[in-house]
């Protein structure tokens, strides 16, 4: 019982996965030499108009899209400051001294939604 | 206490209609293009990425896109189209030649050797395993309060059936030396500035040895898709999804502890009781994130719903970090009585486990669901906090109201 669900499970899974294969936009696999190449969509997210933006999207956006930053809830200053010190001493994000007061005045405002 | 789990789809009433008597919400609600999930900031755009169906954009780049969680009412076997992706560095491979893919296995062996993804697959016995990948950050979002890091929602899970050879076949190949402690594993995602690390993450040489370690070429009897790490990856079944390195192309055995950025900093939590602490707590120590957490969530109703009155029945999902579920309990009232589901196939220990519970609802009444698994090591679910959200496996609730 067990096995036969598990092998009706796989099927069908099976199916669902060639389908997308052939169907999906941006797919291209050859079975004969098993490329396969993939393009992905654009980035849609962008950072909002706020004082500093320009410097946020000098940053930040090199490494990360801007979801990375707007998908966050409410954080606080020391938080963001925090955040920006990981990017700079872990990711070695080349981020000048005197541009951090300037990203942490922005990321505490660049999301209205704080409800 | 999450008050709701399930994203509800924008654009389009008829998702959200449907969403009331659940079950068949996924047909409308694949024309929607926005979800909300139920916490802060819980906005996400819909986007079918390259062997994809629409699926939650948490980011973009590097790429990682969540479950909509009205999958995981479909069975055991999350859909390979399905799946979540989550890569830890932006420049994700686009392109795969298998023909020119190589798997290196170097360090401290005896003869450090590399292989095609087809010498990989003659050369060594296939095993297959019913396995849950979780993302350690899953359900991040509902942590309170809230701490930084990918905001996702519960669906940054899923369960395969996966094919492969043991990694200890392949270890044992190259000689692993005497002395050697860990393994490091390595994949084909790349960082864009020089100056960031390298994404590396290390076992335990007996976790590396462990049986059911694998080098994976298939997921639910086809290939990976891109997204998800072809043309092979580390399957750690029972192990949180940062060790399942995808794209895995150099194997390395250590004869120290490994001190790279991943494991000394990264993925990492407190090692107090529960691996809890309060916000306020600092000086603590910490210890490697490894094993999956017990956790249950009902699957077939969503919060706010309106039922009918009479015999209904509430099914779901359970799984843990490898021993199994013993049992999964029922509330009706918020958690404060409970009774015992019904348990369906057990298809293993690392697996999915469905359930099913019957419950009469009276009419005018509001009604709180809960449930809560006990795995075999008697482990349950629990609230803890931790400052990088990982882990979560409170007991989360579902009110619904009914009328007929």
């Amino acid at each position: 019982m067990t096995k036969r669900r598990a092998r009706r499970a796989r099927s069908a899974v099976l199916m669902c996965a060639i389908a997308a294969v052939v169907a999906s936009a941006g797919v291209a696999a050859s079975a004969a030499s098993r490329v396969v190449t993939v393009q992905l969509p654009p980035q849609t997210t962008t950072f909002r108009d706020a004082p500093g933006v320009e410097v946020a999207r000098a940053n930040c956006l090199s490494c990360h899209s801007a979801e990375y930053v707007t998908t966050q809830p409410a954080l606080s200053k020391a938080v963001w400051t925090a955040e920006i010190n990981k990017m700079k001493t872990v990711y070695g994000a080349p981020i000048a001294p005197g541009d951090v007061d300037t990203l942490v005045a922005y990321l505490l405002v660049q999301n209205p939604v704080k409800r | 206490m999450t008050l709701s789990r399930r994203a509800f789809a924008l654009g389009t009433t008829a998702a959200i209609a449907t969403a009331l008597t659940n079950g068949t919400r996924a047909a409308s609600a694949a024309a929607a293009t926005a979800v909300e999930l139920p916490f802060d900031n819980g906005a996400r755009p819909l986007s079918a990425f390259p062997q994809k169906r629409s699926l939650i954009v948490l980011t973009s780049r590097p790429v990682q896109l969540e479950t909509p969680f009205s999958v995981f009412d479909n069975g055991e076997f999350t859909p390979n189209d399905a799946f979540f992706v989550r890569w830890h560095l932006p420049e994700v491979p686009t392109r795969v030649d298998t023909t020119t893919f190589r798997i290196a296995v170097r360090g401290a062996v005896a003869t450090p050797f590399s292989l095609s993804v087809d010498e990989l697959r003659s050369a060594f016995d296939p095993v297959e395993i019913n396995a849950v990948l979780e993302c350690a950050g899953n359900s991040r979002g509902f942590v309170a309060p809230r701490v930084p890091g990918g905001q996702w929602g519960n669906g940054a899970m899923g369960n395969a059936r996966w094919k492969g050879v043991r990694l200890r076949d392949v270890l044992a190949r190259a000689g692993v030396a005497e002395g050697a402690v860990q393994v490091r594993f390595q994949g084909a995602e790349r960082p864009t500035l020089a100056a960031t690390p390298p994404f590396l993450k290390s076992l335990e040489l007996n976790v590396a040895r462990d049986p059911n370690t694998l080098i994976a070429y298939e997921m639910n009897g086809a290939d990976l898709p891109l997204l998800n790490g072809f043309p092979v990856r580390l399957i750690v079944p029972g192990y949180f999804g940062t060790y399942w390195v995808k794209a895995l192309n150099d194997i390395e055995v250590l004869s120290q502890p490994d001190q790279n950025f991943w494991m000394k900093s990264a993925y990492r939590w407190p090692d107090t009781p529960n691996h809890s602490v309060a916000p306020a707590d600092s000086g603590y120590a910490t210890v490697p994130i490894t094993n999956l957490t017990v956790r249950s969530f009902i699957t077939n109703v969503v919060s706010a719903a309106v039922l009918k009155p009479g015999r209904r029945t509430i099914r779901g999902i359970a799984f843990d970090g490898g021993t199994g579920i013993k049992n999964v309990a029922l509330s009706q009232d918020g958690g404060v009585t409970w009774s015992d589901a019904t348990l369906g196939p057990d298809l293993g220990p690392f697996s999915f486990r469905r359930w099913t519970a019957t419950v009469d609802l009276r009419a005018g009444s509001s009604v709180v669901l809960a449930s809560k698994a006990t795995a075999n090591d008697g482990s349950t679910q629990v609230d803890r906090w931790n400052p990088s959200g990982y882990a979560r496996n409170a007991v989360e609730t579902i009110a619904v109201s009914v009328a007929s």
